[in-house]
């Protein structure tokens, strides 16, 4: 009993001892950004980050996922995202996100330069994948897979240092149906999970009520500084939301709160955590009233509008027991304004039928005079019969072509891969060009079309990556200073905001690993914008007729087959009619002979010759039998 | 006078189709189902050329079927002329068959006479209102030409700028030279427009046998009992069509620089794996297959195509044209992609044995099915890929009526054949035999 005690005691000590040691290895830290939309709606963002230093082999990770680490390792990559969306990101009302995604699903893996076997790596990867976030990702094969130009580059570090796009692989899955079965694995990730800090708010009926609910999964390797004397594995796990306040319709004004959007209450951060932050974008400072006041606020310095309020988690903040996080519009909400993206784009499907059709893709410069080059990515599926020479882009203004800068085609293969196209081409200032592309439809075998055949087939959103001259190398609506990524020193991307993300990684990552990037200079930032996912309804066999088809169409060739094998093989001869009646007359003579035998026994005066006659018919049929025998 | 009709023929077919071809008609029509096919649609071509062009190889995707030759000349004639030139083209080569089926018309009606008035004493008496009367050297060459220059089929196939037009042309050089006598060059310009034709559109091989016949029948009286002229004639012609088609096959590989094409074109021929509605019987077939049974009966379709080239051929050696041309039209019915543009080219070759009309039974329900057939195509079409109110068996049943009429027509038409035959040895009575008891002509 007495020794027991001790043993717990020792326990404890060495637990308390190795507890106090500060662990440098990894890092890790979470961040909720708020931003309240003119529309009336609020975006959320969680972005939970962590790293640790790049090695060859991971035995043990403090904060990072071990089995998002395993499954790296396990398939030789390098650069992993994952993307699952539900619904779309209103770019024209909301602005851009911090983070784009396609409705659907989205995997894109940047593999090792030594990986053997792409296809089945990528074939595991997927797999994988889809058990870890049970999501459909098994359903991505070669068919609905490729290896993009242009469009996707490495994010972070390339430590092979070859760039040869044939390493990566890109899916998209526009069917993908995104759902507490996903949101409740990807928590598991996070190194609170749920039961602590900003990962508690994770409410799942709340979020995946929203208009538009992502999640998303990104592994970059990194530069620890901009000497890149450290280089790191970093892990972003991240999710956004854009909530509509249930209070809306009521008074046309936005009042919201965190315990109103999420049914949650805030607590204090995750104990595990390095950072645990809420940012509250309040640059509508003067039509909204903000509670409680924040430890500090940053002002971005060029337009001074960007005003974002700073909540630290981990430094006693305390929020009032009734009112919790939230804000108030002080004046109605002015619905119909629109923000102006600098660069939009809407995807139709051309025509009417279903024989052949075509897909247009708008897309527009509303920036007064800056000409845009913007990098075009179509992954049409295989059952559509894309005619690559109908690619034309031409400008809506004056209809003019607009000569295309490169182009990559790869033309699909039936059930073995998809039809890729990829152009760049530059949009001059304040013009709309379309991109247009034809197409036929394709009669599939009636085992492949799903169970609602007439629905439709889903086409995946066309991607668009844009290079924008901006300062700070920030595209997004949520403009963040650029002293704020330094904020709490140490690693650049782990402290990196909320908002500046994909697209201040491209040009963090360029200017201090320095690595080559196609896509991003220092000056500019990289947006990555998604069009609307398409559905198309190809022609449907009647599912019901197999049998009946098969029995038909063989019918038809016995139709043929026969009179030609007897023509062939028998030659014309004059047969006696009298030794070998024709078959029709047999036919006659045997139905004659059935109806005197069914026929009911005749009257008295009849029955002599029915005698008579049933005399005489036996004979016939006996003869008839005999041809019939000798034929 | 003679000159004038041809001429005249020809002009008004060349400015109906090119006055057309430049209206907006094939904007109408463009692509129709009955006359564009994935092995010859102009779209496709397009398609395979543009890639091509891009330096991706067009056989690497699914649209591209052309053969590396035909792609290579369409490149050089997009350089050397402008695109008014190539849709030219069309036109000017649908007069040219025409032209090329009407001397063949014409060495054919000629041969037969010569040979029917030579095996007179052979006949039976009272038989001589059956022979082919010396008019038709004059009127059946004339008949085709008109035929093929204002058949609809060939027309809209023209006008869709189908490749069918190039193979149409090539078959229509085979038949001609072939026709020409037993000179070498005929039987070498024959074999080479065979090799090119089925370097084009791979069934057409299965016309060499016949060819084969018909090249011999040519040949001097006296060496055609002796084996070893026949076993020498068969090697040679063989050498002459295999070698012809391996150059041109192994020529497209050293363009293309691999060999991917034989895949994309004649893969393409025999596996059939684009479900297309189109003419035809496979596209339905292969869309309801049980998924087991697939692989069985690809084979037993090719092997459909394929297993009458030999039977047809040994029946109707004493007359090898008719071979060809009820080959031609098997081929046309159990290929994977028919178009109009093959099924107008054996019916325009149809005047040269309208001797075997008046015995044929079914001409009647073969046309009447032909035009039921024509007017639902476009119909049914509609109904079901456009406006959605029919559903795919519709148009299925209606290429059954249409493959049926044509299965009906070709039967007839050899059936016709044979009771011609029969009727020409044995007399005109058919309904009594030798000892005056009622008989019936039957095949036994």
């Amino acid at each position: 009993m007495r020794g027991a005690f001790l043993f717990s005691v020792l326990i404890g000590v060495v637990l308390a001892v190795s507890a106090s040691e500060k662990r440098v290895s990894d890092t890790s830290s979470e961040e909720l950004f708020i931003s309240p939309l003119k529309t009336g709606h609020v975006y959320l963002h969680f972005k939970f980050a962590s790293s640790t230093p790049l090695k060859a082999h991971y035995a043990h990770t403090d904060y990072l996922p071990k089995p998002v680490v395993d499954i790296l390792e396990k398939h030789s990559v390098d650069e992993l995202h994952v993307r699952l969306t539900q619904g779309v990101f209103r770019h024209s009302k909301w602005g851009y996100p911090i983070l784009s995604a396609p409705t659907g699903g989205e995997v894109w893996a940047w593999f090792k330069p030594d990986a053997e076997g792409l296809p089945e790596k990528w074939k595991g990867l997927t797999n994988s994948l889809s058990g870890l976030l049970c999501a459909t990702f098994s359903k991505i094969d070669t068919a609905n897979s490729l290896s993009p130009k242009w469009n996707f580059r490495p994010e972070g570090l390339v430590p092979g240092g070859n760039l040869n796009s044939s390493l990566s692989r890109y899916s998209m899955l526009p069917g993908e149906n995104v759902c507490t079965e996903n949101l409740t694995p990807w928590k598991k990730l996070l190194p609170c999970s749920d039961r602590a800090g900003l990962g508690r708010l994770l409410n799942s009926i709340k979020l995946l009520s929203a208009h538009y609910f992502s999640l998303s999964l990104d592994v970059t390797p990194v530069c620890a500084d901009v000497a890149c004397s450290q280089k790191r594995l970093a892990i972003e796990i991240t999710a956004t939301a854009v909530v509509a306040p249930g209070s809306l319709q009521d008074t046309n004004q936005l009042n919201w709160s965190i315990r109103d959007l999420l049914e949650m209450d805030l607590d204090t951060g995750c104990p595990l955590t390095d950072k645990s932050h809420i940012l509250v974008d309040q640059s509508s400072q003067g039509q909204m009233v903000f509670w409680p006041s924040s430890t500090f606020t940053l002002t971005h310095s060029p337009s001074a509008k960007g005003r974002i309020a700073v909540y630290d988690l981990k430094h006693n903040q305390t929020w009032e027991k009734s009112r919790g996080l939230g804000g108030k519009s002080t004046a109605r909400l002015e619905h119909g304004t629109e923000r102006q993206p600098i660069i939009s784009a809407h995807r139709f499907v051309a025509g009417y039928g279903q024989q052949n059709g075509g897909i247009r893709c708008v897309i527009e410069n509303t920036h007064p005079t800056a000409a845009i080059t913007v990098s075009y990515l179509e992954m049409l599926p295989w059952f559509l019969r894309v005619y690559f020479h109908t690619i034309r882009v031409k400008s809506l203004v004056d209809g003019r072509p607009i000569p295309l800068l490169k182009s990559h085609f790869g033309p699909g293969r039936d059930r073995l891969a998809p039809h890729h196209i990829e152009v760049i081409f530059t949009i001059p200032a304040a013009t709309t060009v379309e991109f247009g592309v034809d197409f036929d439809f394709t009669l599939l075998k009636w085992t492949e079309y799903p169970p609602d055949a007439h629905r439709g087939f889903d086409v995946p959103p066309a991607v668009i990556g844009v290079k924008l001259d901006q300062p700070g190398g920030q595209c997004g609506d949520f403009i963040f200073p650029a002293e704020f990524s330094q904020l709490g020193g140490g690693q650049m991307r782990d402290t990196a905001t909320a908002s500046s993300d994909g697209q201040k990684r491209d040009t963090a990552t360029a200017s201090s690993d320095g690595q080559m990037r196609d896509t991003a200079t220092a000056s500019g930032c990289f947006l990555r914008l998604y069009t609307e996912p398409l559905l198309v309804s190809l022609p449907t066999p009647d599912f019901s007729m197999p049998y009946n088809v098969i029995c038909m169409t063989c019918t038809v060739l016995a139709l043929a087959f026969g009179p030609i094998h007897a023509l062939t093989t028998k030659n014309f001869k004059l047969i006696d009619l009298a030794e070998n009646p024709p078959l029709l007359e047999r036919v006659k003579r045997k139905g004659q002979l059935l109806l005197t035998k069914f026929r009911k026994t005749p009257p008295a005066v009849v029955v002599v010759a029915a005698e008579e006659e049933d005399d005489q018919q036996p004979d016939v049929h006996d003869e008839d039998v005999k041809n019939s025998d000798s034929e | 006078m003679e000159l004038a009709v041809l001429v005249g023929a020809a002009a008004a077919g060349f400015a109906l189709r090119s006055g057309l071809i430049f209206s907006d008609l094939p904007k109408l029509v463009s692509q129709r189902v009955e006359f564009s096919v994935p092995t010859n649609s102009w779209q496709r071509v397009l398609e395979g050329s543009f890639l091509y062009d891009s330096g991706v190889d067009p056989y690497s995707g699914d649209i591209f079927h052309e053969t590396p030759l035909c792609l290579v000349l369409f490149a050089v004639l997009k350089k050397r002329i402008s695109c008014f030139g190539i849709d030219l083209i069309f036109p000017v080569l649908d007069v040219v068959t025409a032209f090329l089926l009407f001397f063949f018309a014409r060495n054919l009606v000629q041969d037969t006479i010569v040979s029917e008035q030579k095996a007179k004493e052979k006949h039976a008496s009272g038989t001589s209102k059956l022979l082919v009367p010396f008019a038709d050297i004059v009127t059946v060459p004339r008949m085709v030409l008109l035929w093929y220059l204002f058949n609809p089929h060939i027309i809209g196939s023209c006008l869709e700028k189908t490749t069918s037009v190039f193979t149409n042309f090539l078959l229509a050089a085979m038949l001609l030279s072939a026709s020409q006598g037993p000179s070498l060059l005929s039987r070498l310009s024959s074999l080479f427009f065979l090799a090119l034709a089925t370097y084009q559109t791979l069934y057409m091989f299965l016309l060499f046998p016949a060819l084969h016949l018909y090249l011999l029948q040519n040949a001097p009286e006296k060496c055609r009992s002796s084996r070893k002229f026949h076993i020498a004639r068969l090697v040679i012609h063989l050498g002459i069509f295999g070698g012809i088609l391996a150059a041109l096959v192994i020529g497209s590989s050293v363009i293309m620089g691999s060999w991917s094409f034989i895949r994309g074109v004649y893969g393409f021929a025999v596996f059939a794996p684009d479900l297309t509605p189109n003419i035809g019987l496979f596209w339905y077939f292969f869309t309801e297959m049980f998924e087991q049974f697939r692989t069985f009966f690809t084979w037993i379709f090719f092997l459909n195509i394929c297993i009458y080239s030999v039977p047809v051929s040994i029946k109707l050696r004493h007359d090898p044209p008719f071979a060809i041309f009820t080959l031609l039209s098997l081929i046309t019915i159990f290929k994977p992609y028919p178009s109009y543009g093959d099924v107008g080219f054996y019916l325009s070759l149809f005047p040269i044995w309208k001797r075997l009309y008046p015995h044929m039974r079914q001409s009647l329900v073969v046309v009447v099915m032909l035009l039921v057939a024509a007017v639902l195509f476009p119909i049914l079409w509609k109904l079901w890929i456009e406006v959605g109110s029919a559903n795919a068996n519709f148009f299925y049943a209606i290429t059954l009526v249409f493959v049926a009429s044509q299965v009906f027509f070709v039967t007839d038409i050899m059936l016709a054949h044979e009771k011609r035959e029969w009727h020409l040895m044995n007399g005109m009575k058919s309904d009594v035999d030798a000892n005056g008891k009622a008989a019936e002509l039957l095949l036994d």
